[in-house]
């Protein structure tokens, strides 16, 4: 009966001191420093890079319909948010993205499509990202002179893309382990450290380089001319260009940090009435 | 002592030793705290948070350069002359950007419009209550700068020349005040998302001259201002802007001073719904006592904007 017990007792310690360690591996202080580490980051991301507003210039040259001998530049205005909630695997980060574009012999578009930041390491200030984005052309009308117009019809494209971002002056963040072992951080990490956990302006800023192909979903898009237009080259032109695109993409943006959930609120709420006091 | 025939027991205290060190040597291991992630978005001790916040400034300054204009929808109502519709052709519009713009951005900028305006604290609202509707809303006084002719003809000219000059008097209801007050607080960063309605009266004067159907219509005068006036072109704005805006001096310890302070940098969108009735004296056929009036309504979008914005106190 005492040695059952013994046995007993022995058992159940073994396997508390098992549950230490998830799925039978060691924890070090490595792992752990990773862990903190890809948590910090990983909740960052969605409170400092949030939300975030970008311009573009996006020289594209068209593929089909006889194009490609000349690079033309739209301008793109886009405004993007990222929902925690669509990052299931918690190795990437999707972001939602919404904007205007401008383009030569195109006219207008609205923009609407996501990207999928690869973050495996979440501590680099360089990433990996691929997405798809839609895009309506609107129906333009443009008088050329007199009662001359030149009219090109809604026109949409599917733009399947894969990209670089870089946040050159993002701040790197070292887990606490020499916190924890009673040492003081190196100066320069106590500075990149206290930098992460208060971003100022210019961590903010980050640079988008992007290949992407348009791949215009109309079957046929109308030209249409009135009153007389006589003006062949431009018709020529924005026929041509009213295509499957190669586009370029050279953004720069900003990030919007954002009071994530209601216990961010409150927390400010709290410091702000320290702050009166 | 152990003794060779208590086996068991000497291997359960063994085991028992070894758990424990082995426990004691996971406790150690054990994060000292919760990941830190509850120290992000702390305040930085070094920062010095800005006295004002923006809707607490009494005034400030914004000029915006308002690239791209994009117009939807124009809807040009026919000439009238001393109120009688009139079928003189090409009817104005206001600029448009023409899809055959030269390569890259060179031209894309070319048909700019622009506002100069000052945005003012109404106090009078300060004691509403956060629910109520004109919480959070400003005064928007100042110009806006718009383009609007009729194509080039033989027959009718009809334009702001350099522009129409707009005496312009809004509302302005902040539709994202949270972020726009946590992010001016922790940073200085400027973001705001807004809504704007309000009336303008023209101070620019159209300059027309229109030869149709046996009819020649002169104007009175061909100065380049007006006094507003509502016989001489007034009209209505609605608008919604986002805009994001960084200080050109990003130091702020509680010794940096100085005028790039209260500087910021903007760019930004707008979406944009117009209505404008413009009018002017006009001779017929040599006869003066003719008011010539257009009616146009326009939605529209422009992006980017950029912008300067002149905070008066930090």
């Amino acid at each position: 009966m005492r040695k059952a017990s013994i046995m007993l007792v022995s058992s159940l310690l073994v396997f508390r001191a098992f549950a230490q360690q998830p799925t039978g591996k060691t924890i070090t202080d490595s792992i752990k420093d990773k862990q903190i580490s890809d948590s910090a980051n990983n909740v960052s991301l969605y409170k400092y890079r949030k939300y975030s507003f970008s311009l573009a210039i996006a020289p594209y040259t068209s593929v089909t319909r006889g194009g490609g001998n000349s690079l033309f530049g739209a301008t793109e205005v886009s405004f993007s948010d990222r929902f925690k909630w669509l990052n299931s695997t918690k190795n990437a980060s999707l972001e939602v993205n919404m904007g205007f574009s401008f383009v030569p012999y195109q006219g207008t578009k609205l923009n609407l499509g996501f990207d999928w930041l690869m973050i495996r390491n979440k501590s680099h200030r360089t990433n990996l990202y691929g997405g798809l984005q839609f895009a309506e052309g609107l129906k333009q009308s443009t008088n050329t002179q007199d009662t001359t117009y030149v009219t090109l019809g809604y026109h949409s494209y599917l733009t399947p893309f894969v990209g670089f971002i870089w946040w050159p002056w993002k701040a790197k963040y070292q887990s606490d382990k020499y916190e924890r072992d009673f040492k003081a951080l190196a100066p320069e990490q106590a500075h990149a450290n206290e930098n992460f956990y208060n971003p100022h302006i210019p961590q903010l800023f980050y640079i988008k380089l992007q290949i992407g192909y348009s791949i215009l979903l109309n079957d046929r898009v109308t030209v249409d001319t009135t009153g007389g237009f006589s003006d062949v080259n431009l018709y020529r032109t924005i026929r041509n260009n009213t295509a499957s695109c190669l586009v370029f993409r050279f953004c720069i943006g900003i990030n919007i940090p954002s009071l994530h959930d209601r216990e961010d609120q409150e927390r400010l709420k709290f410091t702000r009435s320290l702050r009166a006091n | 002592m152990l003794s060779i025939s208590q086996p068991a027991r000497a291997i359960a205290v063994g085991t028992l030793c070894l758990i424990a060190i082995h426990h004691q040597a996971q406790a150690q291991t054990l994060p000292a705290a919760a990941p830190a992630t509850d120290r992000i978005l702390a305040q930085d001790l070094n920062y010095v948070a800005p006295g004002h916040e923006l809707s607490e400034q009494l005034f400030f300054f914004n000029w915006d350069i308002l690239m791209n204009p994009i117009y939807f929808s124009q809807i040009s109502g026919p000439f009238r002359l001393n109120g009688v519709a009139k079928d003189y052709s090409p009817r104005p519009k206001f600029y448009a950007l023409v899809p055959g713009q030269n390569p890259l951005i060179g031209s894309a900028i070319t048909d700019e419009a622009g506002c100069y305006y000052a945005s003012w604290r109404i106090c009078f609202f300060d004691h509403l209550s956060k629910k109520n509707f004109f919480h959070n809303m400003r005064l928007i006084t100042g110009i806006t700068h718009d383009k609007l002719e009729a194509p080039a003809s033989g027959t009718v000219f009809y334009k702001y020349t350099n522009g129409g000059t707009e005496l312009t008097c809004m509302l302005d209801k902040n539709l994202s005040p949270s972020l726009t007050h946590f992010n001016y607080d922790r940073l200085r960063l400027i973001f705001n998302w807004n809504a704007q309605a309000g009336v303008f009266a023209a101070l620019a004067k159209i300059q027309d001259t229109i030869r149709s159907g046996g009819d020649t219509l002169i104007a009175a005068n061909d100065n380049r201002f007006q006094l507003p006036d509502p016989r001489s072109g007034w009209g209505a704005i609605v608008a919604s802007n986002l805009e994001v805006g960084v200080p050109l001096s990003f130091n702020y310890s509680s010794q940096s001073k100085g005028f790039l302070r209260h500087i910021a940098l903007v760019i930004g969108c707008r979406f944009m719904a117009e209505y404008l009735h413009s009018g002017t004296d006009v001779t017929k056929n040599g006869l003066p006592g003719y008011h010539l009036t257009q009616n146009m309504f326009t939605f529209a979008f422009c992006g980017p904007i950029l912008g300067l914005k002149i905070i008066s106190k930090l």
